[in-house]
């Protein structure tokens, strides 16, 4: 099996990419920086004895890295597995951000999954097996005040996968979505947070334990799905007084 | 709070590993290459590796610590030489497993797996055979340096020697030590036998070592001190010998995961456990374990090169008020007395020594690194003015008798005892402030000496 994880060098991504290479799955790992690819792929060759190829490639310019990432997989083999642990906010991000910065995090969010997924969807529809898994946010739940690109282009994501799902249905391939509350990356860091953090590790544990099920969405940890179901249908007048 | 490079920063409030310093500062933890490409701003800064250091090496009241946590990959091996290139935020542990898969092993490790392998160079820290091995430094091929005056700097003993010995043992004043080749050692089998031979007196398990240096792998003595009355001194010298083939088990140790170990997992007991009656029970009960090691026990390599993994509770039982750890090596001539003026200030002013252990050292000494010829010895108690007063006590004692103290291993030692016991502490201030005219680099400890 062999398995392309987007957004690969840090946080989920580089977790997933461990817990890939321990179940022995050939990697393809794409990320914007090739000193920390390079970093993660010696780390893997050496202790996980795992093949790996790397893409560096910049997210912001989606077809430019969907096309780098095709041409390196035609390298190693055909593509079984897509993750796209891939992500970026800002801490600015209040609907006040020009159109080129909101274009970057939507492209790096949503646009980037598409264009990847839009490459290798066709091989994917032929295989007996095959998996293709997008990491959703808490703040994709109900849009509010900060983190508004980010929120809206991780809605977006959702809308895409159920997609996915739809039109995967019948086929060998299975469509997951995992919603993430508070991972320790950069994220979260430092940040006065309600809710306990869970580490990347666990993140990544988690998905591989949940390979092969066909639950389309679902939250990490588990417990955050009271939570939106609790600010889903908070009524308006109390969620537009609150300051989150 | 979002700093120059990107990286955010969070105020943090930081804790010795000994409970006894406590600082606010700031702490980032940076998890791309790029942060160490980019430019680095002036802000006093340290770097911070697993936190566990007992004096406060890795953070500064007011000051940056750089977190080296996610930067703990194996990068390279050479097979042939066995030598190993690693980010240094990883943990002795898991280069452990790698290099145990191999059929190696750094014969010089502190006894926590937790322990980064950068805080190790930054110590410049002993194992288990000081005497045959070394320090952490004669392990040290190469170090690869981040300063924001000086840029990216490999530094090895023959390129840029001088650096390269001020940075291993350096306490991580000359810059962010970020990757690191070292050499290995071949482990004949992953299974180690421990003896331990009883004595009747500090003198005499001071000779007992001085044999077993030479012939075992591993050796150190305990002595149980939580009494100032008969048997004060007396113990066990502990012997750890590669076992041979047909003696080890038929499998492989497991290796899980190290414990989890941290300096606020330590406190987390609001009041210590330990006075001078339940010492003295720790050390029965001790003694009692012991008797499984009389005739030799085979044990995983790994536990008995970090064999604080199955005693962690000790380590929790002083609670948050912590504990004060005094070692020094003393010339071998003086190591007796230093134990009489011990027994004789214990007599009158009873004091609980929850832990005694002694270790063979050799060597010359250079810069502030914790070597020479004697007999370390190391004591624990609880923290509080009792400690502090009797550790005061042993300053003097020591500097009358020509020892040198661990400046790791106390967070209360004193700048004119460290410049008394160091006679090349000025050339260490000197060469650093040569290299690094700011001072950018700078700890509780090194403020506390004014290095």
């Amino acid at each position: 099996m062999t398995a392309l994880v987007v957004g690969a060098s840090a946080g989920v991504g580089r977790a997933l990419s461990e817990a890939l290479a321990a179940n022995r799955k050939r990697l393809l790992l794409a990320a914007s920086d090739a000193e920390d690819l390079n970093a993660l792929a010696r780390h893997l060759r050496l202790v996980y004895g795992a093949t790996v190829v790397t893409v560096a490639a910049d997210a912001r310019d989606p077809d430019a890295f969907a096309e780098r990432i095709s041409a390196a997989a035609a390298e190693i083999d055909d593509i079984d597995e897509l993750y796209f642990p891939i992500g970026f906010s800002r801490r600015d991000d209040g609907a006040q951000l020009d159109a080129d910065a909101s274009l970057a995090i939507l492209n790096s969010n949503l646009t980037v999954v598409t264009a990847v997924t839009a490459r290798f969807l066709p091989g994917l529809l032929r295989r007996p097996k095959a998996r293709i898994v997008g990491f959703g946010s808490i703040a994709a739940v109900r849009g509010r005040k900060a983190n508004v690109i980010y929120s809206a282009a991780k809605r977006g994501l959702e809308s895409y996968f159920e997609s996915l799902r739809h039109l995967t249905a019948g086929a060998g391939v299975i469509v997951q979505l995992y919603r993430l509350g508070y991972i320790e990356t950069q994220q979260s860091f430092g940040q006065r947070l309600l809710f306990p953090v869970v580490t990347p590790e666990q993140v990544a544990r988690y998905v591989s334990a949940t390979e092969g099920r066909d639950f389309g969405a679902c939250f990490f940890p588990r417990f955050w799905w009271l939570i939106a179901l609790a600010v889903a249908w908070l009524p308006w007048r109390i969620y537009k007084k609150l300051d989150f | 709070m979002q700093s120059r490079d990107g990286v955010p920063q969070a105020v943090h409030d930081f804790v010795s590993f000994d409970g006894c310093v406590r600082a606010r500062g700031y702490l980032q933890q940076p998890d791309r290459y790029r942060f160490w490409r980019g430019v680095i701003d002036e802000t006093p800064r340290i770097s911070r590796g697993a936190g566990l250091s007992y004096a406060g090496a890795s953070f500064l009241a007011d000051g940056l610590s750089v977190s080296h946590r996610w930067f703990d990959r194996v990068l390279d091996f050479d097979a042939g030489r066995s030598v190993v290139e690693v980010e240094t935020g990883i943990t002795l542990y898991a280069l452990h497993r790698f290099l145990s898969a191999r059929g190696l092993y750094l014969p010089v490790q502190p006894g926590h797996g937790r322990i980064s392998v950068g805080g190790c160079i930054a110590a410049d820290v002993h194992g288990k055979n000081q005497t045959r091995d070394g320090t952490f430094i004669n392990q040290v091929e190469e170090v690869t340096l981040v300063h924001p005056a000086h840029g990216t700097l490999q530094l090895s003993p023959q390129r840029d020697g001088e650096l390269f010995r001020l940075t291993c043992g350096g306490y991580g004043l000359t810059g962010h030590i970020v990757r690191a080749r070292l050499r290995a050692c071949a482990a004949p089998i992953p299974w180690v036998e421990i003896r331990a031979a009883p004595f009747s007196s500090a003198e005499q398990g001071f000779n007992c070592l001085r044999e077993a240096a030479r012939n075992a792998d591993f050796s150190y003595t305990w002595h149980d001190m939580s009494t100032a009355g008969a048997g004060f001194g007396e113990g066990f010298l502990i012997q750890g010998t590669f076992v041979s083939q047909d003696q080890a088990p038929a499998t492989t140790p497991g290796l899980s995961e190290a414990p989890v170990l941290s300096a606020d997992g330590r406190a987390r007991l609001p009041v210590s456990l330990l006075n001078r009656l339940s010492t003295r029970m720790l050390n029965f009960f001790y003694r009692w374990q012991q008797r499984f090691a009389r005739n030799g026990e085979v044990v995983a390599l790994a536990d008995a090169l970090f064999p604080t993994h199955k005693a962690q509770a000790y380590f929790q039982f002083f609670g948050a008020a912590g504990f004060r750890e005094y070692q020094a090596i003393l010339p071998h001539a003086a190591a007796t007395n230093y134990v009489d003026a011990i027994h004789g200030y214990l007599r009158e002013k009873p004091l609980p020594i929850t832990l005694s252990s002694a270790k063979f050292f050799a060597g010359s000494r250079d810069l502030l690194r914790y070597t020479g010829d004697g007999i370390s010895l190391a004591l624990n108690m609880p923290a509080g003015a009792d400690a502090d007063m009797f550790m005061a006590f042993l300053d003097q004692r020591m500097i009358e008798l020509g020892g040198i103290p661990n400046i790791i291993k106390d967070s209360r030692l004193p700048r004119a005892v460290v410049d008394v016991c160091y006679p090349e502490a000025d050339r260490f201030r000197e060469a650093l402030r040569a290299f690094d005219s700011k001072r950018l680099f700078r700890s509780d400890l090194s403020e506390r000496l004014k290095l």
